[in-house]
C-alpha cells in the first residue's frame, strides 16, 4: 500500500476520516495475526440465531447433536489506554520540509488512528492532553461514538505554553486512578527531567508508560546555512527567546548536544524497560504506527 | 602624477578603479538580515553557545574580495601595467662586423682576444637586431647609424666591437659610443675609395673669381674637370654635372632641357625666374634660392655675381663648393665621407659622442598583459565556482524562511 504523504496529512482536516484511513492501512498487515488468540476464550454455547455469521458454528456439536449451535467466546479483559498529549508550545514546531505539517497535527493524527485500532479491538481509550494553562480530558469509553468525540476534541487543540508545573500537574492524576496503560506522546524537549519524571512516576505508579517521542528532521541534521535567528517557541528561565546565530559553525555543537540528549533520554528510559521510540513527523503515520505496536505487542 | 605614467601605458584608464565600489555596494545592500525561524530544540544551540554570533559586516567575504579582484584586474588590464626589468651588462660579447666572415672573427678572437675564450662568450653581428653569428650575416647595415643605436643598449655597454679596417660610411648623424666599448680592427687590405668629383662647365663670361676659385678647388681635389661651353653647344648631362651659367637672359631652351634631364643649373640675378617654378631659399639665406626642374634643379643667387659682396671673402672657394655640392643629391649619396676602424681609435674617439652610463635605460619594460588575461579568466571560473557551491545553503535558508512563515 501506498503510505499518507506528509503533504496530504498535513492537508486534510478531517481527521476521522484520515485517521481511519491510516488505520485501515495499518490493520491490512496486523489485524488477524494480532487479534488471534489474544482474549479470546470459550465462554457458552447458545442457539444459532438469523445473523449468526456461519463461521462461529461449532460443527462438530452440529454432528453429534444435529442442532446449530454457535461457539460464544469472551475476552479476558479489556484493556484501557490513556493517550497523554504534551500540547506544550515547542508541539508547535513545523516541518521544515513540508511547513505545513507540525508535530501536534502528526500527534492527533497518529492517536486518532490507533483510536480505530483499539475500537476494532473493543478495547477502551480516553485522552488526556495538556500544557500549563489548558486541560483536555476525555474519559475512558469505547466504541465509534466514543472515538468520534476523541478525534473532535482532538482536532481542536493548539500547541501553546509549556509543560505543567508539578503543582499543576496534581490534579491530573486523579485521571489515573484506574489501571491503564499510558501513551505518552512529547517531544521530550524538557528543562530538567519533568516529562520523563512523569512518565517514572506514572511507571512506579504501575500505569505503564508507553513514550512516543516526536521530532522534526531538522531537529536531527539541523541543516540550515547562514546567519539565522532562531526563535524558541517555549519561552522559559534557562532559554532565550531568540539566538542569533551562525548555522554553519554551530551544526556540530548543535549535534553533539542533542545526540548526547536524546542518549541520556533513551537511557533514562530504557530503565524502566519501557522503550522510547522516536519518529520524525516526515515519516508516514502507518509506518510508526506499526512499528508502535510491534514495539509494544502487548497493546494489541 | 609621472610615476603613473611609467607605470601605466593608458592610464586613462584608471578611473575604472572607481567601479570598486559596486561590487562592495552589491553585497552591502544584499546583506540580508539574519532569516528567522523557529526552532524548539533552541536548548541545545543555546548551551554550546558562547557568544553571539559575531555578524560580519559583508557575507562571503571570500566572494566579494574575488570580485573586487576581478574589477581590478579588468581595470589595470585596460589601463595596461608596465614592469621595468633591469639589464645588466655582458662582459663576453663581440659585436662584428658583417663584412668580415665568421671564421675570419673566430681566428681574430683566437690569436687577439685570449681572455674570452675561458669566458662564455657571445658573438653577433654588428646590426640593429644583433642577431647571432650563426644567423646568416644581415645585408646593407650602416654601421654609424647601427653603432649609435647600440650604444644606448645596456647589455652591451661593455661590448667589444670588432669592425673592418676599410673605409666605413660616415653619417650626418653624430657617433654615438658607449665609453666601455673595446674597440678591434681586423685589417683588410682594400683600395680606399677615391671622392667622385662632378664635371663643371662654364657658359659665357667668367666672373672675376672664377679662376682663383678653380685654382683652389684644384689644388685640394686634383682631377676636377671644367671647361668652357659655347652658346650654341648643348650641355648633355652625360659629360657635364653643374653648369654655371653666366650669359644674359633669357635661358636657351637647351639648358632648360638640360636641367629637366637631371643637371644642375647655376645663375646669378641676371635670370629672371621663372613663374611656374617653385623657388625655396637654401640654408635659410636670402641669397640663394633653388627649384627642382624635372630631374635636375637650378641654384640661381639672388646677388649680381660681379657685385665685391658677393666675392670679397676669403671662404669663398669652400663656399661655393658647399652650397653646390649641397643641391646634387646624387653626388653627396655617391660621396659619403668615409672613416676607417684605425681612426676611431684615434681621432673619433675624441670627436664622438659618448653615451653616458646614466643616459642608458637599463631597465626594460614589459608588458603585463597575456598574464593578466589569464588571471581574470582563472578569477572568473574561481569566482563561478564560488557562488554556485554556495546556492545549496541559500537554498536550504530558503527553506527556513518558508518555513518560517509557514
Amino acid at each position: 500500500m501506498e503510505y499518507l504523504s506528509p503533504k496530504t496529512l498535513a492537508s486534510c482536516r478531517d481527521l476521522v476520516w484520515l485517521s481511519r484511513h491510516i488505520a485501515e492501512g495499518v490493520m491490512l498487515g496486523v489485524q488477524h495475526s494480532q487479534r488471534r488468540g489474544t482474549g479470546l476464550e470459550f465462554h457458552q454455547y447458545r442457539g444459532y440465531q438469523a445473523g449468526d455469521s456461519i463461521r462461529h458454528i461449532d460443527w462438530k456439536l452440529f454432528a453429534r447433536s444435529d442442532r446449530y449451535f454457535v461457539r460464544e467466546t469472551e475476552q479476558e479483559s479489556r484493556m484501557h489506554l490513556c493517550f497523554v498529549l504534551d500540547t506544550s508550545a515547542s508541539l508547535g514546531q513545523a516541518s521544515f520540509i513540508e511547513p505545513s505539517l507540525n508535530k501536534l497535527h502528526y500527534a492527533k493524527c497518529w492517536i486518532a488512528s490507533l483510536c480505530w485500532l483499539l475500537n476494532a479491538q473493543g478495547d477502551s481509550f480516553s485522552l488526556l492532553a495538556f500544557n500549563n494553562r489548558q486541560t483536555v480530558y476525555v474519559p475512558e469509553g469505547r466504541g465509534e461514538g466514543h472515538q468520534r468525540q476523541i478525534a473532535l476534541q482532538l482536532q481542536k487543540l493548539k500547541a501553546s505554553d509549556h509543560w505543567p508545573d508539578p503543582s499543576q500537574l496534581a490534579p491530573l492524576w486523579q485521571y489515573f486512578e484506574r489501571p491503564c496503560q499510558v501513551v505518552l506522546l512529547s517531544d521530550f524537549f524538557q528543562q530538567g527531567n519533568e516529562i520523563s519524571d512523569f512518565a517514572a512516576r506514572l511507571h512506579a505508579a504501575g500505569r505503564p508508560c508507553l513514550p512516543l517521542q516526536l521530532l522534526v528532521e531538522a531537529e536531527q541534521t539541523f541543516p540550515f546555512g547562514g546567519e539565522l535567528k532562531l526563535l524558541n517557541p517555549e519561552v522559559s528561565a534557562s532559554t532565550p527567546a531568540t539566538l542569533e546565530v551562525d548555522a554553519e559553525r554551530q551544526r556540530q555543537s548543535y549535534l553533539d548536544a542533542f545526540a548526547q540528549a536524546q542518549s541520556e533520554l533513551k537511557a533514562r528510559f530504557a530503565a524502566q524497560a519501557c522503550s522510547l521510540q522516536t519518529d520524525l513527523i516526515e515519516q508516514p503515520v502507518e509506518k510508526s504506527l506499526r512499528q508502535f505496536i510491534q514495539l509494544h505487542d502487548r497493546l494489541c | 602624477m609621472l610615476w603613473i605614467t611609467n607605470v601605466f601605458q593608458s592610464p586613462q584608464w584608471l578611473w575604472l578603479f572607481t567601479a570598486l565600489i559596486i561590487p562592495i555596494a552589491i553585497h552591502l545592500l544584499r546583506r540580508s538580515n539574519p532569516q528567522q525561524i523557529s526552532f524548539a530544540a533552541l536548548q541545545w544551540v543555546q548551551r554550546y553557545s558562547q557568544s553571539r554570533a559575531h555578524r560580519p559586516i559583508v557575507d562571503n567575504k571570500w566572494l566579494l574580495l574575488l570580485r573586487l579582484l576581478i574589477v581590478a584586474l579588468l581595470a589595470s588590464l585596460l589601463a595596461q601595467p608596465l614592469i621595468k626589468r633591469e639589464i645588466y651588462p655582458q662582459e663576453g660579447v663581440i659585436l662584428l662586423d658583417p663584412r668580415i666572415e665568421s671564421s675570419e672573427a673566430n681566428t681574430f678572437i683566437h690569436s687577439s682576444l685570449p681572455q674570452l675564450l675561458g669566458e662564455d662568450y657571445k658573438v653577433l653581428w654588428l646590426s640593429p637586431e644583433t642577431p647571432s653569428i650563426t644567423a646568416p650575416p644581415p645585408q646593407n647595415v650602416d654601421l654609424w647609424k647601427t653603432l649609435t643605436q647600440l650604444s644606448r643598449r645596456a647589455d652591451l655597454r661593455r661590448a667589444h666591437i670588432l669592425l673592418i679596417n676599410n673605409g666605413v660610411p660616415t653619417s650626418h648623424q653624430a657617433l654615438r659610443v658607449s665609453p666601455h666599448w673595446q674597440w678591434h680592427s681586423l685589417d683588410k687590405p682594400s683600395t680606399a675609395l677615391s671622392p667622385v668629383l662632378p664635371s663643371i662647365a662654364l657658359m659665357g663670361k667668367a666672373p672675376d673669381w672664377w679662376a682663383p676659385v678653380l685654382e683652389d678647388w684644384h689644388s685640394s681635389m686634383p682631377g676636377l674637370s671644367v671647361h668652357i661651353l659655347e652658346q650654341e653647344e648643348a650641355p648633355s648631362v652625360g659629360q657635364t654635372d653643374w653648369l654655371i651659367y653666366t650669359d644674359t637672359a633669357p635661358l636657351p631652351q637647351a639648358l632648360l632641357e638640360f636641367v629637366t634631364s637631371g643637371g644642375l643649373l647655376i645663375t646669378d640675378n641676371s635670370i629672371p625666374p621663372f613663374d611656374n617654378l617653385n623657388f625655396d631659399t637654401v640654408d635659410n639665406s636670402q641669397s640663394i634660392q633653388a627649384a627642382s626642374i624635372g630631374r635636375g634643379s637650378w641654384l640661381r643667387y639672388q646677388d649680381d655675381w660681379h657685385s665685391e659682396a658677393f666675392y670679397r671673402r676669403a671662404d669663398l672657394p669652400e663656399r661655393l663648393w658647399q652650397q653646390w655640392s649641397g643641391q646634387d643629391w646624387a653626388l653627396q649619396h655617391q660621396n659619403r665621407g668615409h672613416w676607417s676602424a684605425n681612426a676611431i681609435g684615434a681621432d673619433i674617439a675624441g670627436a664622438d659622442l659618448p653615451v653616458a652610463d646614466t643616459e642608458v635605460e637599463n631597465r626594460r619594460i614589459k608588458q603585463l598583459q597575456p598574464w593578466l588575461i589569464i588571471a581574470l579568466l582563472l578569477l572568473l571560473a574561481f569566482e563561478r565556482l564560488i557562488a554556485l557551491s554556495r546556492s545549496p545553503a541559500n537554498m536550504a535558508t530558503r527553506r527556513n524562511r518558508v518555513a518560517s512563515h509557514g
